[in-house]
């Protein structure tokens, strides 16, 4: 994110900022369980090497103990080396996903709720009738479309995640661009690409930017709901939602090693990524309220 | 605003015909025909001709898309050929059944939700905002399903007092008449919507606190308490509403879950299901039946919106 | 079962064990299976949306047939225990055994004495009106394929009140004719149904039969010939059978009332069944584990094996994989890579079987031992070898020697296919997680693509259709195909049958499975599935049961489960 107010001394924003998020010491959580995580699923493999290729029907539903410190799965993967492996898709896909939709549907609202008039008719009905439409509802005909793989997933994810913030940015610009300061530049001459640029987007930031996080959780929660109903990544690749959701059927069979790991690890993460959004809002917050 | 209403009337109806055709056109571009996935793997080619005949699926798209629409005015949302029933009837036998859950769940997290996103907004920064906002966090960050587990888990097993699946009546009545059964699944539903409109509502409270109507109140001297209610509450609930409109789709793929999860014999289930069988006529009008109500859901959204900030009501009204 | 919905399975199940401890509460008057004085049953089945014998294009499940057979009898029931001519079952049956004469192409057909339950005898008549409403609609039947029943007959000729014959256009094997075709006649009470005109009676019952509202209050299906009469029905909900007072037949039932219960998933059934309130449901498979928690609280477990075999499909007439699937020696090294009985013991927790041919083992025998190519990656690594395939462990075997790796495989092309599974049964994403993994060992990439419907997506087509770009096909999860009481390949494996969905076409094989339907010779069937078995027109899979049933252990006469997937209510009994 660039600084919106060129006239100011951006180095000294950046380490205001930096201030203001240090403050918040969740947000210093949530970068920790961040880095944590992410140094788990993509170091860790180089220091705690399995087979996550091969099944081993010999080896299946071992419980946690020598050689498998989190036991081995229905088809004797190990678990600790699946969690890493899972890790992986998880961040990857929540990541790309998550600033996908909120690129694309932040610069759609804000268009939208600027420019006013038909387009923004246009525009709105567009979304509107997309987001009618259940997420999970499209998601599902898609993946059954298309073969589930990593990149698909966030195309299929991104392509229907963008709404949501699209309409978010669009209410905010609609409410901003009424406020004094954009009313003022339009009695002053002020054009309306100029507008948006300097004024309504740097504004929605906040908005975006808590949305934003959402979008990257609800990425790697939206891979979970796909798994659950049956259309997650095929074998042998694997990921923490698709992990969990297999999970469930065995915790009747007493096997919590599958079910615990990769739940606490999506909450994790999420959590992470909400923390992170937090402490980045009150940065914004502060330059708003100084402004 | 007699013009306003009719303005979104008439945009609320292009949007429920663009539904339609996104459904019509999506579904119609599966692979493998609804004929195979019914008549099975035994079926001859005369029978899946005569099938997709009698179905109408042998005429062209746009022909198949007129028809539906011609029989949608008449009322008509078709025929199951999996269920061996009308569409609206099977519909309007679980209808009823979502309703209920979704209206429960959101009632119960919108009285919740409001009261502690002001608290929160007030009290920023302090031990009440990090303890709701650390809660409500956690529960958005769990996935929906493993919420439900282990709301199953808390209090089937550990404290049985509650039974672990919805009551599988075929009526309202029947599902009424054991109002245990509804207990997990309404407060699973809800908890989820408790976090997300929690949030919203701390988070506009507070862009509010800091507008500068609200610092001229202030400066005049008005007690803290005032400010916030009648001030900062009324423009600090707009994303709220909004957030009512558009949250329903959420709250139908959350029902989807929920009611496969607890088994509640819902519009859900009766949606996965057809899904899984490829039942055309029961995945297009479960869609469209959401998404007007979805579209209606935006439409008394906006007029709230419009209603409760007039600059919203003129700038609309005059495009 | 078909509920294709077992992807929640565990979760509720976790539930279930969870009331386990107050369970008793709720189904505790009938704890350990004792039912004193007991004369109804509550049983776990879908709701049957189908009630005319003649049976229409998309309402062919199971549920359906089991509720028409309750009150309507079919004109021959069949057994499969072997001890039987043409595994006719002649307690059940309407007729005696047909007399062949005229070199096999007349079976002439006695009927027994029986009554309709409005008391007037069934007849021959009964018998001619089935055939005049099926020959002339026949394009609405269920059953029927051009060239097949009722094509294939020359003459329908009606003797008297209790005999009439038919006459083939060739002859044919008599077992293959009795189990395959004549299975499907249902006599129908004319005298309440004839409306003069076939075309138009058909239509009346039709319409009559897409109105399930009206199920129990037509009074068209009052007039019945099986041993239950239709009390009530619910549209989507619970059906209660009473028993026939005036049934004619032997097997007379012995309880009053069968009530069907559906459900709207595995889960929600097994909850029920764990909490005691259903005297006959099913362990859904994510659940096998609970089996001794079920045998403790007074249920008895039985497995439910099919007439049935599992086998993954191979398209011969994908442009590229095709070429390669006709090369014999590929097919019998992919089918030593999969291993069966390990996969049937630790995936399907012991409840699915080595499929080792087209003929479906007998029940319970210890098969695996005898398929022709058992898993052996060591074998099938020099098998690929020595036809000049580099194989590379864990990377991408291709084919080094044109020559020797067979028609039409140009020089490094890879061992790459993709399988079209089913999602939604967890059994099956680790049987493949398996067998991707053997695969691997010797450089063929197997791709796993899961969808709903996978039958639906992998059509039999020319080579030149866009369609034909599948390579393997599973829809196997509850066994791929059930045969009738006589188990031969015509449907299957014959050039060009209707369910060859891969394309399958091998001379030899249709030679035989022309023997094992035309000939008199009872060792052909042998003959055509030793055949077959080898050549492997599919890849064989483990074969998992059709149900684990569960009942309570005071419910008598519900074993043998019938392994066409009937059920006759009219056994059981409490004790």
């Amino acid at each position: 994110m660039s600084a919106p107010q060129e006239e100011a001394p951006v180095r000294g924003m950046w380490r205001q900022g930096l201030e203001v998020f240090c403050e918040n010491r969740l947000a210093l959580v949530g970068v920790g369980l961040f880095v944590l995580l992410a140094a788990f699923s993509f170091l860790g493999p180089l220091f705690y090497q399995t087979d996550q290729v091969h099944t081993d029907l010999t080896k299946v539903y071992l419980a946690p103990g020598d050689g498998h410190p989190l036991g081995t799965d229905g088809v004797g993967y190990d678990q600790l080396g699946r969690m890493m492996l899972g890790g992986q898709t998880s961040i990857v896909v929540g990541l790309a996903a998550g600033l996908l939709a909120t690129v694309v549907g932040t610069v759609w609202g804000a268009i939208a709720g600027f420019a006013g008039s038909w387009i923004d008719a246009i525009m709105m009905r567009v979304v509107d009738a997309m987001m009618s439409i259940p997420a999970l509802f499209l998601f599902m005909l898609m993946a059954s479309i298309v073969t589930p793989t990593v990149p698909m997933l966030i195309v299929i994810i991104g392509a229907f995640a963008w709404l949501g913030p699209a309409r978010l940015v669009r209410g905010e610009a609609l409410s901003l661009r009424t406020r004094e300061y954009v009313m003022a530049m339009r009695g002053m001459g002020g054009t309306g690409g100029r507008a948006v640029r300097r004024h309504i987007i740097p504004n929605a930031i906040g908005t975006v930017i808590v949305n934003a996080t959402f979008q990257v959780a609800d990425a790697i929660l939206y891979v979970a709901y796909l798994s659950f109903l049956g259309l997650g990544v095929p074998p042998p690749a694997a990921n923490w939602g698709g992990m969990l959701s297999d999970g469930l059927s065995d915790t009747f069979s007493g096997h919590w090693w599958l079910l615990y790991p990769p739940g606490i690890a999506i909450i994790l993460i999420v959590l992470a990524f909400n923390f992170i959004g937090d402490g980045l809002r009150d940065v914004f917050e502060v330059r708003l309220r100084r402004r | 605003m007699t013009r306003y209403l009719l303005t979104r009337l008439g945009q609320a109806l292009v949007i429920v015909l663009l539904v339609t055709l996104i459904t019509f056109v999506i579904l119609h571009l599966l692979p493998g025909g609804a004929a195979r996935a019914i008549l099975g793997k035994e079926a001859t080619l005369q029978q899946i001709a005569a099938f997709n005949h009698e179905m109408g699926y042998d005429r062209p798209l746009w022909e198949q898309y007129a028809l539906y629409l011609r029989r949608l005015a008449g009322g008509d949302l078709g025929y199951s050929f999996q269920l061996n029933q009308s569409v609206s009837e099977a519909i309007w036998q679980r209808l009823p059944k979502t309703m209920l859950l979704s209206l429960g769940s959101t009632l119960l997290a919108v009285v919740v939700a409001v009261p502690l996103g002001v608290v929160q907004a007030v009290r920023r920064n302090r031990w009440p905002d990090y303890t709701i906002n650390g809660l409500s966090l956690l529960a958005y960050a769990t996935p929906i399903f493993f919420m439900g587990l282990m709301m199953i888990i808390l209090f089937s097993q550990v404290w049985p007092v509650l039974p672990p699946e919805a009551p599988q009546g075929f009526t309202l009545a029947e599902v009424l008449a054991d109002p245990a059964g509804l207990v997990l699944p309404t407060l699973t539903l809800s908890i989820l919507t408790v976090a997300v409109y929690s949030r919203y509502v701390r988070s506009s409270m507070v862009d509010n606190l800091n507008e500068n109507y609200v610092r001229t109140a202030r400066s005049k001297g008005l007690s803290e308490g005032r400010v916030i209610v009648g001030h900062t509450l009324r423009n600090g609930l707009f994303p709220v509403i909004t957030l009512l409109g558009m949250y329903l789709p959420a709250l139908f793929s959350g029902a989807l879950v929920v009611e496969r999860l607890f088994n509640y014999p819902g519009m859900g289930l009766l949606f996965w299901q057809a899904a899984l069988k490829r039942d055309y006529p029961i995945l297009l009008g479960v869609t469209l039946l959401i998404s007007v109500a979805t579209v209606i859901g935006a439409l008394v959204a906006d007029v709230l919106y419009a209603a409760v900030d007039p600059r919203v009501r003129l700038k609309a009204g005059r495009s | 079962m078909g509920t294709r919905t077992r992807i929640l399975s565990g979760v509720v199940a976790i539930g279930l064990g969870l009331t386990a401890c107050s369970a008793g509460a709720g189904g505790g008057s009938q704890q350990q299976g004792g039912a004193q004085g007991k004369d109804t049953v509550t049983v776990a089945l879908r709701t049957p949306n189908w009630i005319l014998p003649i049976s229409a294009p998309g309402f062919t499940q199971g549920e359906n047939d089991i509720f028409s057979t309750a009150l309507y009898r079919k004109l021959y029931s069949f057994q499969l225990d072997g001890t039987s001519t043409d595994n006719v079952n002649a307690t059940r049956s309407l007729a005696e055994p047909p007399v062949v004469s005229d070199e096999g192409k007349t079976l002439t057909i006695t009927l027994k004495d029986n009554t309709w339950s409005d008391g007037k005898p069934i007849t021959t008549e009964d018998v001619e009106f089935w055939w005049d409403l099926v020959t002339t609609n026949k394009d609405k039947w269920a059953s029927y394929k051009p060239g097949g029943f009722p094509d294939n007959i020359k003459d329908f000729k009606v003797k008297d009140d209790k005999t009439f014959s038919l006459t083939t256009t060739k002859a044919y094997n008599a077992a293959w004719f009795v189990g395959n075709q004549l299975n499907r006649i249902v006599p129908l009470p004319k005298h309440a149904w004839d409306k003069g005109d076939a075309k138009k009676t058909f239509e009346e019952l039709t319409a009559a039969s897409k109105d399930p509202k009206s199920y129990a209050t037509n009074p068209l299906w009052k007039t019945t010939s099986g041993p239950w009469k239709l009390e009530s029905y619910v549209p989507s909900g619970e059906v209660t059978l009473a028993k026939q007072e005036k049934y004619s037949g032997p097997d007379k039932p012995k309880l009053n009332k069968v009530t069907l219960r559906p459900f709207t998933g595995d889960d929600a059934e097994f909850n029920v069944l764990r909490a005691g309130q259903i005297d006959y449901g099913y362990i859904p498979p994510a659940n096998l584990s609970q089996k001794s928690y079920l045998e403790s609280k007074g249920y008895k477990v039985a497995p439910w094996y099919g007439w049935s075999i599992t086998y993954l499909q191979l398209n011969f007439n994908n442009p590229k994989s095709g070429t390669l699937f006709k090369q014999p020696y590929l097919r019998q090294a992919l089918q030593m890579l999969i291993d069966q009985p390990t996969i049937s013991k630790v995936i399907w927790s012991g409840m699915a079987a080595p499929t080792c041919g087209p003929v479906p083992a007998k029940q319970g025998s210890p098969s695996g031992q005898g398929c022709a190519y058992p898993f052996d990656p060591v074998k099938a690594k020099q098998l690929l070898e020595s036809h000049g395939w580099k194989v590379a462990p864990d990377g991408q075997t291709t084919c080094a020697d044109p020559a020797l790796c067979g028609e039409g495989i140009a020089k490094d092309t890879p061992l790459s296919f993709t399988v079209t599974s089913q999602s939604g049964f967890a059994a099956t994403t680790k049987m493949f997680a398996e067998i991707k993994s053997a695969m691997a060992k010797v450089g063929v990439q197997l791709t796993i693509k899961e969808v709903p419907d996978s039958v639906a997506v992998t059509p039999a087509c020319k080579p030149e259709e866009s369609k034909c770009d599948w390579d393997m096909s599973f829809f196997g999860s509850q066994g791929s195909w059930y045969y009738p009481a006589f188990a031969s390949g015509e449907r299957l494996f014959q050039t060009d049958a209707p369910v060859n969905l891969g394309s399958y076409s091998n001379p030899e094989a249709d030679k035989l499975i022309d023997k094992a339907q035309f000939s008199a010779d009872a060792a052909a069937l042998q003959e055509y599935n030793d055949f077959l078995a080898k050549d492997l027109p599919v890849l064989w899979m483990p074969n998992p049961v059709y149900q684990v049933s569960a009942y309570k252990s005071g419910l008598q006469g519900v074993e043998p489960q019938d392994p066409m997937n009937l059920m006759y209510f009219q056994d059981w009994s409490w004790k």
